[in-house]
């Protein structure tokens, strides 16, 4: 039962009037920018199966620094039933996938109110909304946002089935887990923190009770996990592969590339500056930390204490791990968006009755503000560019010219022209923009006879040095692609 | 005679049989991407160490950087991150403070020297703290404030004409530390005028410091 105080909006009606309006803003933000970035190398390889799922070429699992499969089919079945052809599958309709996740996630949160309060599922769910992070990877085609609406959707069914044990909560609760783990193998780590957050705010025997329940789910839950891994029944060998892949996590995990400070998704919260342009949600921050001690107090309820120990210890859980990504922050974020509506709404609480929805309001109109401004340089000015913080490795906002450039000089030819791309990475997100061009090669080091080749594009990053005449075009943050063609060429 | 005509004959036939036979296109392999994971942070390497000199300008007497100190205005008269006279404040580092950031697409700054020059060359620094190429590089100088008349382009790199000033043979170049110079041919000019259209890492246009070579006209 949520405690009166925090139910700053106690009119249904009106709720849902507010809900609705702020997932129709959603939408709109994350709408618009949707065409303004080029993929990014690691959508452009989701993008690429899901082409070769719906052209019929199948999908087998690969357990080597690759995801679950739920994106790929979920994708291909949007496409299906929305008469999308391989040919016509493009940026804009394969982020419209992730992005049904994310206004997902959103209802999700605002669905909350019933455990949580009206007044912070609707501040939290106004947070996420506007939240350059949630904006940014809502419309990025790769599995986070989908992982993270599976995540919430799965916290919503455990608070549901502590409440009411029923065997289609039980089965909800192991659909979803099997979906989590049909989306991203690291829905362990989710696992850990919602059992963490389940078993601090529920006592052991109430639990141990459920056990018939817990059974149901685990076995739907496992039901799942081989429907998709074995590719629908074809490919058995992707079941055990799906459990050999977490030997390649654990290293991954422990040296990589992409290994960064424990406390970087701290400093992406903090305000910085990177070359010029301030960065920062501190207001968030500190309203979340003062939602995360509310939590532990009257009149807070075992909801509130469970989303603070779950938010807490996902952050904890990824902060300790060395491989971070900003898109890994995304579930975790949703949680701070709630707790800081806690946050807002306590510290509204503790004044006079007659300020209070005044005061937050206040407070919420404040933090959204904050994460508009924030929102519009990083879709906008800062859309592509290294300097945005909840970028990794963007693909350059002029790439689309080497594409164009690519197109302009098959014209001129009259033919398909043969391109020699040399790149120790594929050039990713290159192979996607020309993935039904047969006479295009991907090489990771020179191949011979290359000088037959119409064109060659020579990854900077080769210790070679480009030939004369090249014309530079970029990938990413300090990679280029030399563009050279021999003088015979059309 | 015999012994030559048999061996033209044989030599023809070699010829012939050459002739016979069948050509076939070359085959080239194009094999297909395999599927990678997150790109790999890539580190600076094509950067020149902070140490090494910049080239060396061959001028006569009396000639000095003109620029330095002067006013200078820009099609963004708002920039988001530094402002214009960071241009020639003599500034030559990539670190945060040292560099104006304009807005996107097609940009220009101008030096107003103060009176017409002999100039003898221009040297750019744009932002170099990465491997990048600025976009579309152009520099005009004129004794035009508006630059309508008397305009002459000194350097443009602009190969497929996006700016419109006609298409440019200059070579698109990384960006370093030792910056670009560009000889300017002792045009006689009062404004330098210096365009870009973004660059390879995104899309604005940024300059650390502009450097005029020059001296009164005689």
């Amino acid at each position: 039962m949520v405690p009166r105080v925090l139910n700053l909006v106690p009119r249904r009606r009106l709720f849902l009037l507010a809900a609705g309006l702020l997932l129709a803003g959603a939408a709109l933000l994350r709408f618009i920018p949707v065409e303004r970035r080029p993929f990014h190398a690691d959508e452009a390889v989701q993008a690429y199966q899901t082409w070769q799922l719906l052209r019929g070429e199948g999908y087998t699992y690969d357990p080597a620094d690759k995801h679950g499969p739920f994106l790929y089919y979920a994708a291909a079945g949007i496409a299906r039933v929305s008469g999308w052809t391989p040919a016509s599958l493009d940026e804009s309709r394969l982020r419209l996938v992730t992005l049904l996740a994310g206004l997902g996630t959103l209802a999700l949160l605002a669905g909350l109110s019933a455990r949580l309060g009206a007044g912070p599922a609707l501040i939290g769910t106004a947070l996420l909304a506007a939240a350059p992070l949630a904006v940014i990877y809502d419309t990025y085609f790769v599995q986070e946002a989908w992982f993270s609406f599976f995540t919430w959707a799965l916290f919503c069914a455990l608070l549901r089935l502590r409440e009411k044990p029923t065997l289609p909560a039980a089965l909800l609760v192991g659909g979803l887990a099997g979906l989590m783990q049909a989306t991203k193998e690291t829905s362990v780590l989710h696992f850990a923190a919602l059992g963490l957050a389940l078993l601090a705010t529920t006592p052991w025997r109430e639990l141990a009770r459920l056990w018939p329940r817990w059974l149901a789910a685990l076995g739907t839950a496992v039901l799942v996990y081989v429907v998709f891994y074995s590719a629908f029944f074809t490919h058995w060998s992707g079941v055990v592969d799906g459990l050999r892949t977490y030997a390649g996590y654990a290293g991954r995990a422990a040296a990589s590339a992409h290994t960064q400070p424990w406390d970087y998704y701290f400093q992406l919260l903090c305000p910085h500056t990177r070359e010029g342009a301030h960065w920062g949600e501190p207001w968030l921050l500190l309203a979340a930390l003062a939602g995360a001690g509310f939590a532990f107090f009257r009149p807070a309820s075992p909801a509130h204490r469970c989303l603070a120990i779950f938010t807490g210890s996902l952050l904890g859980i990824y902060s300790l791990i060395p491989y971070k990504t900003p898109w890994l922050l995304l579930t975790p974020y949703a949680g701070l968006a709630l707790l800081a509506g806690l946050g807002v709404v306590h510290a509204a609480n503790l004044l006079p009755a007659k300020f209070r929805v005044v005061v937050a309001a206040g407070l919420c109109l404040g933090l959204l503000t904050g994460a508009l401004v924030r929102e519009r340089n990083a879709v906008g000015r800062y859309a592509s560019d290294d300097r945005n913080p909840y970028l990794y490795q963007p693909t350059s906002p002029q790439f689309p010219r080497l594409v164009a450039r690519l197109h302009e000089l098959a014209a001129q030819a009259g033919r398909p022209l043969r391109v020699a791309v040399v790149s120790p990475d594929y050039a990713w997100p290159l192979p996607w923009y020309f993935r039904a061009e047969p006479s295009f090669g991907f090489f990771p080091v020179p191949p011979p006879q290359l000088s037959l080749y119409d064109v060659t594009l020579t990854d900077s990053r080769l210790p070679s040095l480009p030939p004369p005449g090249a014309q530079p075009f970029g990938l990413r943050p300090n990679v280029l692609l030399w563009l050279s063609r021999p003088a015979t060429a059309p | 005679m015999k012994t030559f005509s048999f061996l033209f004959c044989l030599g023809l036939s070699a010829i012939a049989l050459r002739a016979d036979e069948a050509l076939t296109p070359l085959k080239l392999d194009y094999p297909p991407p395999q599927l990678t994971g997150t790109p790999v942070p890539a580190k600076l390497k094509n950067l020149e160490a902070p140490n090494v000199k910049p080239p060396l300008i061959m001028v006569p007497a009396g000639v000095t950087n003109l620029a330095k100190g002067k006013p200078v205005t820009a099609s963004d008269t708002a920039p988001v991150i530094g402002d214009v006279t960071l241009i020639t404040d003599g500034d030559k580092s990539s670190d945060e403070g040292s560099f104006v950031e304009l807005d996107r697409g097609l940009q220009w700054v101008q030096i107003d020297l103060g009176a017409p020059a002999e100039l003898y060359a221009v040297a750019l620094w744009h932002y170099h703290g990465q491997a990048r190429a600025y976009l579309s590089v152009i520099v005009q100088v004129s004794n035009d404030p508006a630059f309508k008349t008397d305009v002459r382009t000194i350097f443009n790199n602009d190969d497929d004409n996006k700016s419109g000033f006609g298409a440019g043979r200059d070579p698109t170049y990384l960006e370093k530390n030792t910056g670009r110079l560009i000889p300017a041919g002792k045009a006689v000019a009062r404004y330098v005028r210096l365009y870009s259209a973004g660059n390879t890492s995104n899309e604005l246009n940024h300059y650390i410091e502009v450097e005029v070579y020059g001296r009164a006209k005689p």
